[in-house]
């Protein structure tokens, strides 16, 4: 006999019936009980299902066709094809208007499913229309009473009765498909009871008489519901997303941003929105923190997909495209314009001060600044766009990005970056002095100090310029005196092991970020201040001769 | 010998498989019921069962109860100077009903089939087993409590085919399933359940609801008074399930105050319990794909559903009364103990199999590229779908994230959400990878789901035919074999109450709380009785404890306003 595997087992013909099935099993069962023989089970138990199933669907045939002989016979084949609720929902998605489903009510217990004699009057049950109606009003009268919809909920006799609560549910249904929006308590409540959106719950869509091609409609529908109720919940109750301690907006900004985000669902965001850096970030952060939160098809369907991908495809850290590209362009040449008219300002109010280039006194002292801004600031930009280009370049897929980030960008992290750029500096410095005149040393020094630590050394770096300049010109010395050269690059070392002090006392990541803020900036802004004042004295000093 | 036990949250049964059936034990105050109670005398031992539940109002901080909800945690309470596990305490009352066990029949039971809620998860089943452990009994099978029922119920004699529905309602947990039966076969369809529900949380809504009616703050109350009105308000429990309307004088610290509650007012204030009730019941019904009217029997089972208001609700949802046994809190134990005498081949079994399902859905963590190449991670991957028949066997296969990627880090979920964040996290387990492409570098999952209920995971690198094996006992809920040892060479030390003592601690614990509870003449005539019991105990003499203990049980007997503090 050449039977499939599973008939074999069972030892019995394709042609067996559910009971012949279920009693072959039982028989079976006994010489492999689970306890003492689980592997033998678990083959007897996948044979005897598949079985089943196939028995169960051969028998459901048969029955389908003796039902369409008689209903051929009786010549109206339309009234027992479906269901009679099957419109309910098909009329839902298709039109889109809160018609009436066309349910049968049961108004009083359905007669005839139940023999056993009831010793209680049951309620009388009111159409489910009145019921959904009843539920969405009490849901929304309700805002801020947590319990009261699920108290409504577990008293209404329509939910109580399994009789009636399937055509209820139907009806709730079609009432979320065609745009009703219950709260996020309401849906909690309801998703609990009837195993919404849970694994499996197709099934009971199923049986409770959802035509299989709506499913998809109604899930969506759910699913829909389930994240405007979370926005709302969201908004109502102040979440915050981003967490508090590092670049945090507060609450009431993020709520904002969040609102103007829904209301511009519908369109694109206009380009000039992207020239913002701090815009594009923040709005970057908060998608991303309702995708955490959320998840991220809630944060597609609420924000609309296209905005944003739109927004992430124009955030600095995502992989290349043009919109990024041009956007930070753009943004760079506006930056970098506004910088070098500050520049240009500068330079044209020294000349104005010292029109014949003299070098001396405080005219003196604003050109060999502007002699050192220049280059500084080139070396520093030029040294950010290779960089970038670069990454641009060679890590063009994610993987090679995140390659790059591991092995290129931690040199340029403070701990690395600082003893590097001190120990080029100086040595550039040293060079520089040998070949050129007085401002070179002290320009090439800084910009290789500055280009190795652009993250955070940039206002150190500043500062011991600041320092350095300001002490040649007090002291009328060469520029190789070596104790304003010490002071000078004192803080930068300080800061270094401000870091990596912070780093190695304090493992939690946000406390350690505390910390080396304000010890670095206290330290920073301490010598400024000892900085100015000296630069004040000089002014002073020169003012009085 | 195998003895079959129910360790429920508040009471605990044990019972034996007889020639004549199933067979309950009772315990030395010639009760079957032991309350699940555990507590610390003035003198630093140990008290279990009714003692310790008599002691519960007056000394709370060096009593605990219902510590079956905290099975499963690392959890530990305070009595006297230890600090306790649950499994720990969960141990002391299977000692005391081993103890009794030893008595009636003169045989150390070294086996036991132990009765669970059907939704324990995984790390409460394994706490369970380990507190057996503890108490020195080796665990043959832990069988899902509503199962226990059915069988105790012989549903499963019943001619031809048969499905029924099986409620269990007990101290703190609730549990449905669907069961049925045909040709000797039991078989599980679906189990789902609330481990947090159950007879106490009706009390505590007794006690909210008469807080606000005498208009006193809950936090007014000090831990003594508020286990003493606890106490109470459980026995005005119990007497609703019989009369319609209950007048109680409540113990306070000022004064007793009187209160009337009815039957309906209760109901109305359970509301909120009964939806939780409801839920379950739904979803089983759900998952097996039974209607209402394919059932042919509702079953209530667990104390709780003497509660009138319980059967109200199931008859208004199948719209039919359903089945209730005389002693609802023993059905489970009962089973247990049919279960027992199936374990060792009674005859009266030898045509009856039973099948049962795992409640839970169980699966890995996955990252799932939708068809738009959006990356979705954190997503749970099911591998046993819930109301699986076990033991089930289950294999998938997944491979790794990225290209070359060196480790794997496969996390075990249960639960039934689509996102793992919503689901109760099992263990981890870390598979070196050998350096490949991700295509080329499939992962084998299997999970083991046994007849206990017990998950074993295990990952298979196909590539290198590595194979390693999750233990979930490192989950922080659940203890080693090597701290189950030292708890139980801990637990020798303690001492506890002989057991021939335990009628007359009882006893005394009793009138002292009703000594405290009473004023006046009701108050006086305890404390000649006491004395007249105490100087009776003195002289160890049966002949004279004897009348003296009936002497003072009559008058508290009379106090507390009716036979026993529980319905038998």
């Amino acid at each position: 006999m050449n039977l499939p595997w599973p008939w074999q087992c069972l030892q019995l013909d394709q042609t067996a019936t559910p009971t012949a099935v279920r009693r072959r099993y039982a028989e079976l069962l006994k010489l492999n009980r689970p306890e003492d023989n689980p592997d033998g089970f678990q083959q007897l138990r996948r044979a005897y299902e598949i079985c089943l199933a196939f028995a169960r669907e051969r028998e459901a045939q048969t029955d389908a066709r003796a039902d369409n002989e008689v209903v051929a016979a009786a010549q109206c084949p339309e009234t027992a094809a479906a269901p009679d609720v099957a419109p309910a929902v098909s009329e839902a998605t298709e039109s889109g208007t809160a018609t009436a489903p066309p349910v049968r009510v049961p108004a009083q217990t359905p007669a005839g499913h139940d023999a056993t004699p009831v010793d209680f009057a049951l309620p009388a049950l009111r159409p489910p229309e009145v019921v959904v109606d009843e539920l969405l009003a009490v849901d929304a009268d309700t805002p801020h009473d947590s319990d009261a919809f699920a108290r409504w909920f577990a008293q209404c006799p329509e939910f109580a009765s399994f009789i009636s609560r399937n055509v209820v549910e139907l009806a709730l249904l079609h009432r979320i498909t065609t745009g009703a929006r219950p709260t996020l308590r309401a849906l909690q409540v309801l998703g609990g009871a009837f195993g919404w959106r849970q694994l499996g719950s197709e099934r009971h869509l199923l049986q409770i008489g959802v035509p299989r091609e709506h499913l998809r409609a109604v899930d969506t529908a759910l699913f829909h519901a389930g994240a405007e109720a979370q926005f709302d919940w969201h908004l109502a109750t102040k979440q915050q997303l981003i967490p508090k301690g590092d670049d945090t907006i507060g609450v009431e900004q993020e709520i904002r941003l969040l609102c103007q985000l829904r209301e511009q669902r519908d369109r694109l965001p206009r380009f000039r929105a992207l020239l913002s850096g701090q815009r594009l970030v923040r709005v970057n952060r908060l998608l991303n923190g309702w995708s955490q939160h959320y998840g991220d098809a809630a944060t597609q369907h609420l924000f609309g997909a296209a905005n944003v991908a739109y927004w992430r495809s124009a955030h600095p850290g995502a992989p290349p495209n043009l919109r990024q590209s041009f956007a930070g362009a753009l943004r760079a040449a506006i930056l970098g314009g506004v910088v070098w008219l500050g520049v240009a300002l500068f330079g044209a109010l020294a000349l104005w001060q010292s029109p014949n280039g003299d070098s001396s006194g405080f005219a003196g002292l604003m050109l060999t600044l502007l002699v050192i801004a220049v280059p500084v600031i080139v070396v520093i930009n030029g040294w950010r766009l290779a960089l970038h280009g670069l990454a641009r370049l060679i890590a063009i897929t994610d993987a090679a990005h995140e390659r790059w980030r591991e092995r290129v960008t931690v040199w340029f992290a403070p701990a690395r970056a600082l003893p590097i750029g001190i120990a080029a500096g100086m040595l550039l410095a040293i060079v520089a002095d040998r070949v050129g005149g007085a401002a070179a040393p002290a320009g090439l020094g800084l910009v290789s100090a500055a280009a190795f630590g652009w993250r955070s050394l940039a206002p150190a770096a500043m500062y011991a310029a600041v320092g350095w300049v300001m002490g040649l010109a007090f002291t009328g010395a060469s520029p190789t005196e070596m104790p304003w050269l010490i002071a000078a690059a004192l803080p930068v070392p300080a800061l270094w092991f401000a870091d990596w002090l912070a780093r190695r006392r304090l493992p939690h990541e946000r406390a350690s970020l505390r910390w080396r803020r304000i010890v670095g900036y206290s330290f920073v802004y301490g010598l400024l201040a000892i900085v100015f004042s000296v630069v004040g004295a000089a002014i002073l000093d020169d003012a009085l001769r | 010998m195998i003895v079959g036990i129910d360790l429920g949250t508040t009471h605990s049964l044990i019972g034996l498989w007889t020639a004549d059936g199933a067979q309950l034990v009772p315990n030395a105050l010639g009760e079957v019921l032991t309350p699940s109670v555990v507590g610390v005398d003035d003198g630093g031992r140990v008290l279990v069962g009714r003692a310790a539940l008599e002691q519960l109002p007056l000394a709370p901080d060096r009593t605990v109860a219902a510590f079956k909800r905290y099975m499963g945690s690392a959890r530990e309470t305070r009595l006297g100077d230890r600090r306790l596990r649950p499994e720990e305490l969960s141990a002391l009352v299977l000692q005391s009903l081993l103890a009794d066990v030893k008595v009636h029949t003169g045989i150390d039971a070294t086996e036991a089939i132990v009765s669970v809620p059907a939704y324990f998860s995984d790390a409460q089943r394994k706490a369970t087993r380990n507190a057996a452990e503890i108490a020195g009994l080796r665990v043959e099978r832990l069988v899902n409590e509503p199962t226990a029922a059915a069988l105790a119920y012989g549903l499963q004699e019943q001619q031809g085919e048969s499905k029924f529905l099986v409620l269990d309602l007990g101290g703190g947990t609730f549990d449905v399933s669907i069961l049925e039966s045909f040709d000797g076969v039991m078989e599980v369809h679906a189990s789902a359940g609330d481990n947090f529900l159950g007879g106490e949380d009706f009390v505590d809504v007794l006690v909210e609801t008469a807080l606000r009616d005498l208009q006193i703050a809950p936090t007014a109350l000090s831990p003594r008074a508020r286990a003493a009105l606890r106490a109470r308000l459980e026995r005005v429990k119990c007497q609703l399930s019989q009369n319609a309307e209950v007048r109680a004088s409540l113990p306070f610290d000022e004064a007793p105050r009187e209160w009337t509650v009815s039957e309906s007012r209760f109901e109305t204030a359970c509301a909120t319990l009964l939806g939780r009730l409801r839920a379950p019941i739904e979803r089983a019904m759900r998952d097996s794909g039974t209607r209402p009217h394919d059932l042919d029997q509702i079953v209530l089972v667990g104390g709780a559903s003497r509660m009138p208001m319980v059967s109200r609700l199931v008859a208004r949802l199948f719209g039919r009364l359903p089945l209730r046994h005389i002693h609802p809190d023993q059905t489970v134990a009962l089973g247990a103990c049919a279960l027992a005498g199936m374990k060792a081949r009674d005859v009266a079994f030898r045509e009856i199999v039973m099948t049962d399902v795992c409640p839970y859905t169980l699966g890995v963590e996955v990252q799932h590229t939708d068809e738009h190449q959006r990356v979705h991670q954190g997503m749970f991957s099911p591998l046993i779908e819930r109301n699986t028949v076990i033991p089930a066997s289950r294999v998938a296969t997944y491979s790794p994230v990225r290209d070359f990627q060196e480790v794997l880090e496969l996390r075990v979920f249960q639960g039934e959400s689509p996102e793992v964040a919503h689901n109760v996290f099992l263990g981890k387990l870390e598979l070196p990878l050998p350096h490949k492409r991700r295509e080329d570098n499939p992962i084998q999952v299997r999970f083991t789901y046994d007849v206990n209920g017990l998950l074993e995971v295990q990952a298979h690198v196909v590539a290198t035919g590595t194979e390693k094996q999750l233990v979930i006992e490192q989950n922080p809920g659940l203890l080693t074999p090597q701290q189950i040892r030292e708890r139980l060479a801990a637990l020798a030390t303690l001492k506890v109450h002989p057991r021939d003592q335990q009628a007359n601690l009882a006893l005394l614990a009793r009138a002292a709380r009703l000594y405290e509870e009473h004023t006046g003449d009701a108050r006086r005539e305890i404390g000649a009785r006491l004395l007249a019991f105490k100087a009776a105990l003195e002289t160890q003499e049966p002949r004279q404890i004897e009348p003296a203990r009936r002497h003072l049980g009559e008058l508290l007997d009379y106090l507390d306003g009716e036979a026993t503090p529980l319905p038998p």
